[in-house]
């Protein structure tokens, strides 16, 4: 098991390693640089800026000199705000997003499970059509629609929670709401329709054959086959939903990181665009090692370490 | 002592064009101690009938009248939770492929002990030590108690399958087509099994396979269904040597024999009627080489024509044109 985990890091590094590469190249594919804006500022000034911050080098040299530094966990100062270095912006609003993206994840698996479940469970009864309209509802209507009409709703109206603004707990709870209902969807969906192709399985009838009834044959004999494809989307869902959404948190003004995937790529902040990726890459990539993992828990048949 | 009264069953199944009557007044009863074999090709209601007895038909099927009575008690009309302590404790199955008939995520031993201990006031270790006993007897090592479905090959799964319909020693068991899916010489070894077991138990089982030599080689009697209708019942020598009904006469002409193989295999032509809209007359009308005018307007009836074989067909006695 350990050996197998340190493979699997091994990988991991090596797959970040090729992301950020490609990024790099990507990257440097786009036309501009961060100065290309700053039409006001004389052409000595630019080139001052360009070479204060190594742009004028050959790309090779550049992409070596970066590689250097993420080999020592440096990313590099962010063009943008000049003061602040890239494991700032990481640091100072990861966990931001992180703390609403916790919450909006339990949201999300305790409520869509249910909703799924119940859904399953009462196929083409009107619990199933509630469940189901719920989940499209959620999947189809936009994030800042919904979080315009949570914030008119239960901050302006009925004066429940603030507005906006990080603060307290109760900031939180509006954000997490409107982050968690679209992956709270396709978790309910998913669950059902996974639970009903168990429900139809062999090994359901036999159980039902043999007297099993009620939460046993919900939870020991459905349930636990069922979980398995739901199991699998929630890596990468756990990794977006962590990782901040630049939507939500621009309406509701959170210093998360969420912005900076949207804003670094406009601005051509080229270390921001690569601290990011490289980031949000080592978090999918962990979930997604840890939902392998979780694999051969849930189902015997799944066997991690293979022996030679 | 009859174990098994089967009264007028009817199972029909909802489709888009009506209710396709899969089952349809079908009546038989068995005797403790028997093995009934039935028997009819794919489609025919065999396994419809199996589920109607358990009570396990969901829609869009449903059951539309019939008795069916264990040892007395009608499984049709029990209330729910009796029907589930019935369920495994009186009447169990061999299910159709063994393969997915297990959970493929706990052990086998588990499964066997569930089944035990949710009927019987037992405790785990007397559950435990059962099962064990139980695989030994359908010739599994008790070793491999914790070992997962995945682990067997198809043939030893059917003998967990086997050993878990038994683990409630049961008044009644239902093999519904246990060995479809094996290589030949498996399916002879589980049936040569299941035989062995019925008779040293004294097992009362309902044999459910299209395949009629292993059906005849093992049944003491044979029913033999036609689009969702008992055509021919009657013990398994009556059967070979004083075939009665057109339908049951085909199949044995359709099957190779090996002690004569100059024997002319002969298919029977047509294909099985429309069951949403059945023909008024006999089912088997159609594709009937002795039909007469009768048997387009009615349909005929199950009827004694010796003691103990019953047959539905107008032809009188029989053996009309028996292997000519």
């Amino acid at each position: 098991m350990i050996f197998y985990i340190l493979k699997r890091i091994t990988t991991a590094l090596l797959a970040l390693f090729v992301i950020a590469t490609l990024t790099f190249v990507l990257m440097n594919l786009i036309p501009g640089d961060p100065f290309t804006n700053e039409k006001s500022v004389p052409e000595q000034v630019l080139k001052n800026l360009r070479a204060h911050y190594g742009l004028d080098q050959p790309l090779i040299i550049q992409y070596f000199k970066y590689m250097a530094g993420i080999m020592t966990l440096d990313f590099g100062p962010s063009i943008t705000s000049d003061t602040r270095t890239v494991n700032e912006l990481i640091l100072s609003g990861f966990p931001v997003s992180a703390v609403l993206g916790i919450q909006a994840l339990v949201i999300a698996v305790v409520f869509g499970m249910t909703l799924g479940i119940i859904a399953a469970i009462k196929h083409n009864g009107w619990l199933d059509y509630i469940s189901m309209v719920i989940a499209i509802l959620g999947l189809s209507v936009p994030s800042f629609v919904l979080s315009t009409v949570l914030i008119n709703y239960f901050a302006i109206k009925l004066e429940w929670l603030p507005v906006a603004t990080w603060g307290t707990w109760r900031h939180t709870v509006l954000p997490s709401l409107a982050l968690a209902v679209g992956p709270l969807a396709y978790i309910a969906r998913l669950t059902r329709s996974s639970i009903l192709e168990v429900l139809s399985s062999d090994y359901v009838q036999t159980a039902v054959a043999k007297g099993v009834t009620g939460s046993r044959l919900i939870f020991r004999h459905i349930l636990r086959n069922a979980l398995i494809p739901v199991v699998t989307v929630l890596g990468p869902i756990s990794a977006g939903i962590l990782t901040g959404s630049f939507v939500i948190e621009q309406i509701f003004g959170i210093p998360g990181i969420g912005k900076y995937f949207v804003q670094s790529i406009s601005d051509r902040d080229y270390p921001v665009i690569l601290g990011t990726t490289i980031f949000y890459s080592a978090i999918l990539i962990l979930f997604i090692l840890i939902i392998d993992l979780t694999y051969g828990f849930l189902d015997p048949r799944i066997k991690l370490a293979r022996r030679r | 002592m009859t174990i098994l009264q089967v009264e007028n069953l009817s199972t029909y199944y909802k489709t888009d064009r009506g209710e396709a009557q899969a089952v349809e007044n079908v009546s038989f009863s068995m005797k403790k101690g028997e093995m009934l074999g039935l028997i009819g090709e794919s489609g025919c209601g065999k396994t419809t009938v199996a589920q109607s007895i358990l009570r396990l038909i969901e829609y869009p099927g449903r059951i539309v009248s019939g008795k069916a009575y264990l040892d007395g008690i009608d499984l049709l009309t029990a209330k729910q939770d009796e029907l589930e302590k019935l369920r495994w404790k009186d009447i169990s199955v061999i299910p159709q492929s063994a393969m997915n008939a297990l959970n493929p995520i706990y052990t086998i031993g588990d499964q066997i002990v569930e089944s035990i201990l949710i009927h019987e006031d037992v405790s785990k270790a007397t559950a435990i030590k059962r099962t064990e006993e139980l695989l030994e007897m359908v010739g599994i090592k008790k070793n491999r108690f914790k070992n997962y479905p995945h682990e067997f090959s198809g043939g030893m799964k059917q003998r967990v399958a086997i050993a878990m319909a038994l683990s409630c020693n049961p008044k009644l068991i239902i093999s519904d087509e246990s060995t479809t899916g094996l290589d030949v010489l498996t399916q002879a070894q589980i049936i040569a099994l299941i035989k062995q077991l019925q008779k040293d138990l004294g097992l009362s089982i309902i044999l459910i396979s299209h395949d009629l030599p292993m059906v005849t080689s093992v049944c003491d009697r044979v029913a033999i269904m036609y689009a969702g209708k008992i055509v021919e019942l009657a013990n398994t020598q009556d059967i070979l040597k004083h075939c009665s009904h057109p339908y049951s006469n085909g199949l044995l002409n359709a099957t190779p024999d090996l002690s004569n193989p100059d024997k002319e295999v002969v298919s029977i032509p047509g294909s099985v009627p429309d069951l949403v809209k059945p023909p008024t007359g006999c089912r088997f009308y159609d594709r009937c080489k002795a039909r007469m005018n009768v048997c387009k307007e009615e349909s005929p009836d199950l009827k004694e024509i010796r003691p103990d074989h019953f047959s539905a067909c107008f032809l009188e006695g029989g053996g009309y044109y028996h292997v000519q």
